[in-house]
């Protein structure tokens, strides 16, 4: 639709603008009295589950969530002396900035892709993960790359579908609100394949022995941390993540939940 | 000073005008009325939903709607006729049916029919995710239909069946060819409501899975919205199922106001 297109532009000069004008806040020096958090001396990890392993609900975790981004988020509020505590406000609230206007969330931790379109609404850190795509289809299929599907199923406005209908041409996409229905429908026989998150693919197929994961497709997407209005917080959170990385936490968190890798 | 009842009555409906007047009012004072028109009335999406929204989506929901209804009436007359058998069996299926249909959500009848039979028997619906969907649905309006068919049949006087069977007709014959007639006539208001209510129903087939051509209404609208990032689309839906139902729902008020004067 070639109005969307123009949606899209309007909306990543609006982003540039507002990231110009984003620069100059905050001086260096973190000092928790300046993170103007939700609660005073707690960080509101905003999520959105259930997204394995990326996050999901865990009774037997201590803040009730686990997952890769759950845990890294609680090493930053470690990292910065806060103690951590776990929302799910709802996606569209989350990406739209909904829930960080409504004092629900300092800092969102949901696998969200950086977008333009997004950065209007929220401000991203630096990214902290690189999202790939990848197709899953029946392991006794014999389907070894997108050639072979006659139909795939996807998430309604998810990266996935959208990298379907730009490059497969001749595959009927079948869209589903939920991540559940792909799955579903592929297991009655109506698609031939899945196209979503590698990470989440990858946990599917790890469950389950009669799916595989056949192909995997680098879309320069990355996902970063949220937050809003809270420039200070941002650049804490920013440093965070790079000590984090130098002092080898970050690797020590990816690899728990991505062996194989 | 008493007040006379009469002026009581007065006042109360006086005190209920003026705060009628004054919620229009504030509505109008307090709504941010460039957000809204920008939001729910902005006539560049507008356009930019024609003509699909009514050669796909309004197209589709009609579609499912009078598959649905179709396939739910003869489902419902066959339920109706078990339930007021006097074969045991018959009864006991029909009422389990009714039972289990209507006290399921039909989102998760429809999930069941087009997930649950194909996994569990692996076979293919026919006509795919739309023929699950109008198959779902169908069953739905069955169970739904079923009571009110049943209650119309038991609405025509007995006289009718009795003067029949005396004048030598057989008990199949009087059902269908006196009892059934009369009974419709009866049940077409209320069968029209349910048409009404499955015309809104359809709106639970995306979970079966859509293509940009299968989108009913609801879904052509939420699409449109989510890509966009705009509420119009909403607008233009609920406009476009009021241009389908407001003609229904005159029909059933006209129908009734008939079938009163006729009786």
């Amino acid at each position: 639709m070639k109005k969307a297109n123009r949606l899209v532009a309007v909306l990543a000069a609006m982003a540039l603008v507002l990231a110009a004008c984003g620069d100059d806040g905050g001086d260096g020096g973190v000092d928790a009295s300046d993170l103007e958090l939700v609660e005073a001396g707690t960080l509101t990890i905003c999520t959105d589950v259930p997204f394995p392993p990326m996050e999901f609900e865990d009774s037997n975790s201590e803040l009730g969530y686990d997952g890769f981004d759950i845990e890294l988020s609680v090493a930053i509020a470690e990292d910065l002396g806060l103690e951590p505590t776990v929302a799910t406000p709802g996606w569209d609230s989350i990406t739209g900035g909904l829930a960080f206007e409504d004092d629900q969330c300092d800092l969102a931790a949901a696998s969200i892709t950086i977008t333009e379109e997004r950065e209007e609404n929220i401000d991203f850190s630096d990214p902290y993960f690189n999202g790939e795509q990848a197709l899953l289809v029946k392991a006794d299929s014999g389907i070894t790359t997108w050639e072979g599907l006659t139909s795939v199923a996807a998430q309604t406005g998810t990266t996935g579908e959208i990298y379907a209908q730009e490059n497969w041409e001749g595959v009927e996409i079948v869209s589903f609100e939920d991540a559940a229905g792909p799955y579903l429908a592929l297991d009655a026989g109506e698609v031939d394949g899945v196209v979503f998150d590698l990470v989440s693919q990858q946990d599917v197929a790890d469950n389950d022995d009669t799916v595989t994961v056949v192909e995997t497709y680098d879309t320069d997407e990355e996902y970063g941390l949220a937050t809003k209005d809270a420039p200070n917080l941002l650049e804490a959170i920013n440093g965070s993540l790079a000590g984090l990385r130098d002092a080898g936490t970050y690797d020590e968190i990816y690899g728990k939940w991505f062996p194989e890798a | 000073m008493a007040i006379k009842p009469r002026q009581r009555q007065r006042i109360f409906r006086w005190s209920m005008y003026a705060l009628a007047v004054v919620v229009v009012v504030l509505a109008i004072v307090l709504g941010d009325w460039e957000r809204i028109r920008f939001n729910f009335f902005n006539v560049e999406v507008m356009t930019d939903m024609f003509p699909e929204v009514l050669t796909i989506a309004a197209r589709n929901t009609i579609l499912y709607t009078l598959m649905s209804f179709a396939i739910g009436l003869v489902g419902a007359l066959a339920l109706a006729l078990m339930k007021l058998s006097t074969i045991g069996p018959y009864r006991a299926f029909a009422i389990g049916y009714i039972e289990l249909f209507r006290g399921l959500p039909a989102l998760i009848t429809l999930i069941l029919i087009g997930f649950g039979i194909p996994i569990a028997f692996d076979l293919r619906m026919p006509g795919g995710r739309v023929g699950a969907g109008v198959l779902g649905l169908s069953i739905v309006a069955a169970a739904y239909m079923a009571e009110t068919i049943r209650a119309g049949i038991e609405a025509v006087p007995w006289g009718q069946s009795e003067a029949a069977r005396s004048l030598g007709m057989s008990a199949n014959r009087t059902m269908f060819t006196i009892v059934l007639p009369q009974a419709f006539r009866i049940v077409i208001p209320p069968l029209t409501n349910e048409m009404v209510l499955l015309i809104k129903d359809t709106s639970l087939f995306f979970v079966l899975g859509t293509t940009p051509l299968t989108k009913e209404l609801t879904k052509f609208a939420r699409d449109f919205m989510v890509e966009i990032r705009n509420a119009t689309p909403l607008t233009v839906a609920a406009l476009v199922y009021l241009a389908i139902t407001l003609p229904l729902t005159w029909l059933v008020r006209r129908l009734e106001k008939r079938a009163a004067v006729s009786r």
